[in-house]
């Protein structure tokens, strides 16, 4: 059996780990919520996550700044950008720099979910079950 | 009064530019920073209709009606601007979102690529192979940009009034002779200037007043505006919301009158499964696009089919309530719907401005009729491959049949898929046979033209045996000619698009 994926959010808004939380962890995944960018980096620093997600817009540090730290750590992690104040410039700043998704909202939990999905493929896990009930 | 717009690209020093303009001709300058920010705040989904772009360019319906959105509140955005004085803006392409305007400044700031290739090393930190990926990356974005906002070229030189190559001047000298280019009689505002912009000011607030209004903001609209009267044009699948334009915009400043008037061009395609990928897809667009048509989509499926998937299939695009929490909506399991292609194909009409409504009917042909609103002005009805289920022939027959009752009882021209490119659509085959058509009219009259005297003579002449033959040979000519003559010109008016 393959051990659960670990997930970072970090996003200044609460409502945004609140919703998301559950709505990963439903699908198996261990989640980590932060809104305190500096709290979050910490945490980074403590540990490897398997996939972290974060806004770009944020009070002192930014979401590509989290990418930059979480890469120079480890390639390994797959990096999801979400932001409501994306333009064609900061994607492709994330795309660049390595960032393995661009998520413009508002979306679905079941959007960054499919991204998730992907990015847990690309990690060598099987991914997320089409029926997590069974 | 003074519009300047730069249109500049990633680190080619038109921010910088705009800004010494703007001092030296001592006037506000503004940013497309600042338009994003207002627009965000407004709740359009800015960031979505960007990353589409980064996602290949295409724009869902709910994505094509937040575009209308965004484009309005720009227009509007910056016409309050500039009715407050002059002003420089600095952005994509500024003055798209101005048209009729005269007397706009339209300049276009290019660089050196070594200069833009090292200016995005240093500010972003990254080593030269990915910053001329992120270079070519963002320009392709902003090409599809412009394309899917306004239909046009970014790069055409002909949408500008001046372009400064920043490689040969420095940023200082570079305002320096704008300023005085900037003070010429050609770039004032005049009486009719002043009108275009008041009147685009008020079209595109009646825009955002109807996209911000629950009874309205999921329709298409188009909205021009004239001394006052504000005409709105709606799709005929949106006609439910008609009854509702004049309340919502009879409280805006300016108002005189409001016209809500149904789009006069549309075209019905009816199909049992759709593809955007296809032939036909193409074939329809084209059309539409000579017309400036909508394209309504029909899927008709045999009747009896399952009503569930036809009511799922036939919902208008959900759209979410604006300002979902933090960005996060709703996490509704949208039900599977196996749809013949009709979203696909509407999400890809909508992405080239061309959607007008999509729905699925499971009836007979005669039932199909009651489906079919009548007081939608079609201008033509295309019916593609229907009645999958029958065999070739009965198909074939079938086919014929339905086109003939919809052209019965709609009183319009319809054609089958097959025909729309012959009938429509000038092709490889219409110019060689333009052509081929043309040398016969020209050898036709050299021939005439060249032999006047004997020409004269063979119908001047006076035995009544000759007079027979004249008149048999008119008889015979006359109408050749007429059908080589009339097939060049309709060719060639089918050419030029005025067929």
């Amino acid at each position: 059996m393959n051990r659960p994926l670990s997930v970072l959010i970090l996003d200044d808004e609460p409502i945004v780990g609140k919703r998301l939380k559950p709505a990963v962890e439903k699908v198996g995944f261990e989640v980590e919520t932060f809104e305190d960018p500096a709290q979050a980096l910490r945490r980074l620093g403590e540990r490897d996550f398997d996939i972290v997600v974060t806004d770009v817009r944020m009070e002192e540090v930014s979401g590509i700044q989290v990418l930059e730290h979480v890469l120079s750590r480890s390639r390994r992690t797959k990096v999801i950008i979400i932001t409501g104040y994306a333009t064609v410039e900061v994607a492709r700043e994330a795309l660049v720099k390595g960032a393995f998704e661009f998520l413009a909202k508002p979306f679905k939990p079941s959007d960054l979910r499919a991204v998730m999905d992907r990015a847990a493929r690309a990690l060598g896990h099987p991914g997320i079950p089409k029926t997590p009930e069974e | 009064m003074q519009i300047i717009c730069i249109s500049r690209g990633t680190l080619r020093g038109g921010k910088e530019l705009a800004e010494g303009l703007a001092h030296r001709l001592g006037v506000p300058c503004l940013g497309r920073e600042d338009l994003i920010e207002a627009a965000f705040r407004d709740g359009i989904q800015v960031g979505k209709l960007e990353t589409a772009m980064v996602k290949g360019g295409r724009l869902s319906e709910r994505l094509a009606i937040e575009k209308e959105h965004y484009l309005a509140f720009s227009t509007a955005f910056l016409c309050d601007r500039a009715r407050e004085g002059s002003l420089v803006y600095h952005g994509r392409t500024g003055h798209l979102l101005l048209p009729g305007v005269e007397h706009l400044l339209r300049i276009r700031v290019v660089a050196d690529p070594e200069f833009r290739l090292r200016a995005v090393m240093r500010d972003l930190g990254i080593p030269r192979e990915k910053a001329r990926r992120y270079i070519e990356d963002v320009d392709e974005d902003r090409r599809r940009w412009v394309h899917a906002m306004y239909g046009v070229s970014w790069e055409d030189a002909a949408q500008y009034d001046l372009i400064v190559n920043l490689h040969a001047f420095n940023i200082e000298n570079a305002a320096a002779a704008l300023t005085g280019v900037a003070q010429l009689p050609d770039f004032q505002m005049s009486p009719a200037s002043l009108k275009a912009l008041d009147d685009l000011h008020l079209a595109a607030r009646a825009r955002v007043l109807l996209a911000r209004d629950d009874r309205t903001r999921a329709a298409s609209f188009k909205v021009t505006g004239s001394s006052g009267v504000l005409t709105v044009t709606y799709l005929p699948h949106s006609a439910a919301v008609a009854p509702a334009i004049p309340k919502v915009l009879e409280a805006l400043e300016g108002v005189r009158e409001v016209r809500a008037t149904m789009a006069a061009t549309n075209i019905l395609w009816i199909e049992e499964a759709f593809d955007p990928a296809s032939e036909s897809f193409r074939h329809v667009v084209e059309v539409a696009s000579k017309w400036g048509a909508a394209v309504e989509l029909l899927r008709l499926c045999p009747a009896g089919a399952d009503a569930d998937e036809v009511a799922a299939a036939s919902a208008p695009a959900a759209t979410p309530p604006r300002g979902a929490a933090g960005g996060i909506e709703e996490d509704v399991e949208e039900p599977v719907v196996v749809d013949g292609g009709l979203s696909a194909t509407a999400d890809a009409l909508a992405s080239v401005g061309r959607s007008g409504g999509a729905r699925t009917v499971c009836a007979s042909s005669d039932r199909l009729i009651e489906a079919i609103d009548r007081t939608v002005p079609y201008s033509l009805v295309v019916v593609g491959d229907v009645y999958l289920s029958k065999g070739h022939a009965a198909r074939v027959r079938l086919v014929r049949e339905l086109m003939g009752f919809l052209g019965e009882r709609l009183k319009v021209p319809t054609v089958g898929i097959e025909d729309l490119k012959s009938r429509y659509l000038f092709g490889r085959a219409d110019l060689v046979r333009m052509v081929g058509f043309l040398a016969l009219v020209v050898l036709v009259f050299a021939v005439v033209f060249t032999n006047q005297e004997a020409v004269l003579r063979f119908f001047a002449a006076e035995e009544t045996w000759a007079r027979v033959l004249a008149a048999a040979a008119a008889f015979v000519i006359i109408p050749v000619v007429a059908y080589l003559y009339g097939t060049v010109a309709s060719l060639w008016l089918k050419w030029i698009r005025m067929e």
